[in-house]
């Protein structure tokens, strides 16, 4: 199915998670994720969907510590 | 609701003759400067004269909390070390958690400051008005775990918190540190080695009792849902599950992982050190601070090596005993850092140092003459525990390193100079600015040296509009956002400055930076108010609160000034100006002119002279520290 992440239109095996989505995108934990701009959270990961024509956003958190 | 401060009690003790009292500080003034190096400067300027030795008698060591500190909500343990820094010659700030922060409020004390030297070693007990000096003989030289266990017995007391110097101090290592628990360090700006030259070993208080809201009911509106602000919040819920090294390997993803001394920013074998693989391998547990929910230290065991009991490796630690020094080996890591907890050294700059020695080797810059045979090479994970060693005691190449690297370079010569990854002579921390750009601002005009949480980093920026962190960041002026975080233009100084002044806040009122916050913590900007308010009855707008956070880091500039610094010495190690040769971000660096831009427009925003970098006249007397000018 066809996703736009971070504004860039890329293929992604149909009826993804969103933890699959972040394994098949190669992104290393902590992300932030928001599908259609709605912020998901870590605990639901796991359960989320992600499906045809959502608009992901994807963010690395990295900061201090 | 009452809009009056508290105020503060300052408990002065003299290490030279063995006296101590007591002073009130009036409400008015505290307000101004109402805790950690604020309070601290504000003390430390009243009568410290410019250009003594760090290491002398007349230097004073500050202990302060805040008026905050001790709230039942997390993130308010948190105590600021002040002093003149031996690393960097510079204002010295250092903080650390734990339970002490917190039990030195209970015993009524806001700050204590240590002045003299006392002629043979000393540990300081209080209890409330009770003040002891006591005999150290016993736990001279003995490590962090031992002295602790020493102490409680002789005071036949368990229920006490103790800060103290390991045998890195003792032996003014110009980084040693100031540990409290065994495994919570004051690590930055060499205060242990303050410590070690007054003869104090240990700052030993008993515990008390916990702090009470003035408005408890609306207090609890904070606190009672603070499980479900930990789901809902992506950074806080990771930080609690794999603690800050949980970033390292995205880090290296991006190919900004700092690698072989700053040589590179990608490590292949990073997935072996990063915080996923500490929770699946090592990890035996999870700690706190005082009365906080993220429990986000670590701790880790290794059986016949590595102790439970000194806690476990931060990012920070991961990255500069790990991939600074291109070792991949996490049991060596988790031992270097007990190790500096037992010797009582920063992990930062000893890292960053064995680092440095690693390339002065392989450049042949350091011979097997210097190190006494040691193979310092990169990769060679079994040396980084004999060093630690060498440099605790001073013995061999240790001594040379035990300077940090910038003097150690100096030392050597040769061109060694420019392997010295470090800021007015302390060594950088593990985030780079060549990914994060505003760090490259922040880092160089920081008035204590290169510091990661002494603002807030560029990648929230990035988030969407309408996101939580980014809605927050708007509420301090911050409101440009950005789709590439190595940008570094007039958005990100606005970031830089505005941030800088909201965390200088933070670290005024002694808070922790990974529960509040300007952007991703687990309470905000609005909710710290409410704290205030609720809390001591402390009616503060974040105008006030950002002046606070401005009028701290005014004093510290102002200090370094009275010292000879200036905008000369606000600079960045050549290499962050060159390009990464590999890696994700190959190509990646710090544009020299848009860094010379971006400098000098935060002197601009700042009100600081752009000649000098220093505070102007007028910035002082907007920020009610005309008294300065008069001393």
């Amino acid at each position: 199915m066809i996703i736009k992440a971070n504004n860039n239109t890329i293929h992604v095996p149909a009826s993804i998670t969103v933890r699959a989505l972040l394994k098949e995108l190669n992104y290393k934990e902590p992300v932030a994720v928001w599908i259609n701009g709605e912020q998901v959270f870590l605990q639901d990961y796991d359960a989320r969907l992600v499906k045809q024509n959502d608009s992901v956003r994807l963010v690395r958190i990295i900061s201090g510590g | 609701m009452q809009n009056t401060f508290p105020k503060a009690k300052i408990l002065e003790i003299d290490l030279t003759d063995h006296k101590m009292e007591t002073r009130i500080l009036d409400g008015e003034i505290y307000r101004l400067y109402p805790g950690g190096s604020a309070l601290g400067m504000y003390l430390m300027l009243q009568e410290m004269k410019p250009g003594i030795d760090p290491l002398s008698p007349e230097n004073m060591l500050i202990f302060s909390v805040s008026a905050v500190t001790g709230l039942p909500i997390s993130g308010q343990s948190r105590m600021v070390i002040t002093t003149k820094s031996p690393l960097t010659g510079t204002a010295g700030d250092s903080q650390a958690g734990g339970y002490m922060p917190a039990h030195i409020k209970a015993n009524g004390y806001d700050s204590i400051i240590f002045r003299g030297r006392s002629e043979k070693p000393v540990y300081v007990y209080i209890d409330g008005d009770r003040i002891e000096f006591r005999d150290a003989k016993n736990v001279w030289g003995k490590v962090t775990g031992e002295a602790e266990a020493i102490i409680k017995q002789e005071l036949g007391e368990d229920r006490v918190e103790i800060a103290q110097i390991g045998p890195g101090g003792e032996n003014l290592v110009k980084y040693a540190c100031i540990l409290n628990m065994c495994n919570r360090a004051n690590g930055r700006n060499g205060v242990g080695a303050v410590m070690g030259s007054k003869n104090l070993k240990a700052l030993v208080v008993k515990k008390g009792k916990a702090m009470k809201p003035a408005d408890p009911e609306n207090f609890k509106t904070l606190t009672k849902d603070v499980k479900d602000r930990i789901a809902h919040n992506v950074a806080i819920e990771g930080l609690g599950k794999h603690g800050t090294d949980g970033e390292l390997e995205g880090t290296n993803h991006e190919g900004y992982l700092i690698t072989d001394n700053w040589k590179k920013g990608y490590f292949p074998d990073a997935q072996k050190i990063t915080g996923t693989t500490m929770s699946e391998s090592i990890l035996i547990g999870r700690e706190t601070c005082y009365a906080c929910a993220i429990r986000c230290k670590r701790v880790v065991e290794v059986q016949g090596k590595v102790d439970p009991f000194y806690g476990g490796p931060e990012y920070e630690t991961c990255a500069t005993f790990g991939s600074y020094c291109g070792n991949s080996n996490l049991e060596s890591i988790a031992l270097a850092n007990q190790l500096c907890n037992m010797y009582g050294i920063d992990t930062i700059s000893c890292g960053a140092t064995i680092s440095f020695a690693m390339e002065c080797y392989e450049k042949g810059l350091l011979t097997e003459k210097d190190t006494g045979g040691l193979e310092i090479k990169f990769g060679n994970s079994d040396v980084i525990s004999i060093l630690i060693e060498k440099i605790a005691k001073r013995e061999g190449i240790g001594d040379l390193l035990a300077e940090g690297s910038y003097r150690a370079a100096q030392k050597i010569g040769k061109g060694a100079q420019a392997l010295s990854m470090s800021v007015k002579g302390q060594e950088m921390p593990a985030h780079n600015p060549q990914f994060k750009q505003s760090l490259a601002v922040i880092y160089a005009v920081n008035p204590f040296g290169a510091d990661h949480q002494s603002s807030e980093h560029d990648v929230f920026l990035m988030m969407p509009t309408d996101s939580p962190e980014r809605k927050r960041l708007g509420l301090i002026g911050c409101t440009e956002g950005y789709d590439d975080y190595s940008v570094l233009d007039d958005g990100k100084v606005l970031l830089a400055v505005n941030s800088q002044r909201f965390y200088s806040a933070l670290d005024t009122l002694c808070l922790c930076q990974f529960v509040w916050g300007p952007a991703w913590q687990l309470y905000g900007p609005e909710e710290l108010l409410q704290m205030c308010r609720f809390g001591i009855g402390w009616d503060i707008s974040l105008n006030e609160l950002m002046r606070i956070g401005e009028r701290r880091i005014n004093l510290m500039r102002y200090f370094n000034a009275r010292e000879g610094f200036s905008s000369k010495d606000d600079q960045l190690p050549e290499r962050l100006f060159e390009p990464l040769p590999d890696g994700p971000a190959k190509g990646a660096h710090v544009d020299k002119e848009k860094f010379e831009a971006a400098k000098k427009k935060y002197y601009e925003l700042a009100g600081w002279g752009h000649g000098t970098g220093n505070p102007t006249v007028s910035t002082l007397k907007n920020l009610q520290l005309e008294w300065l000018l008069e001393k």
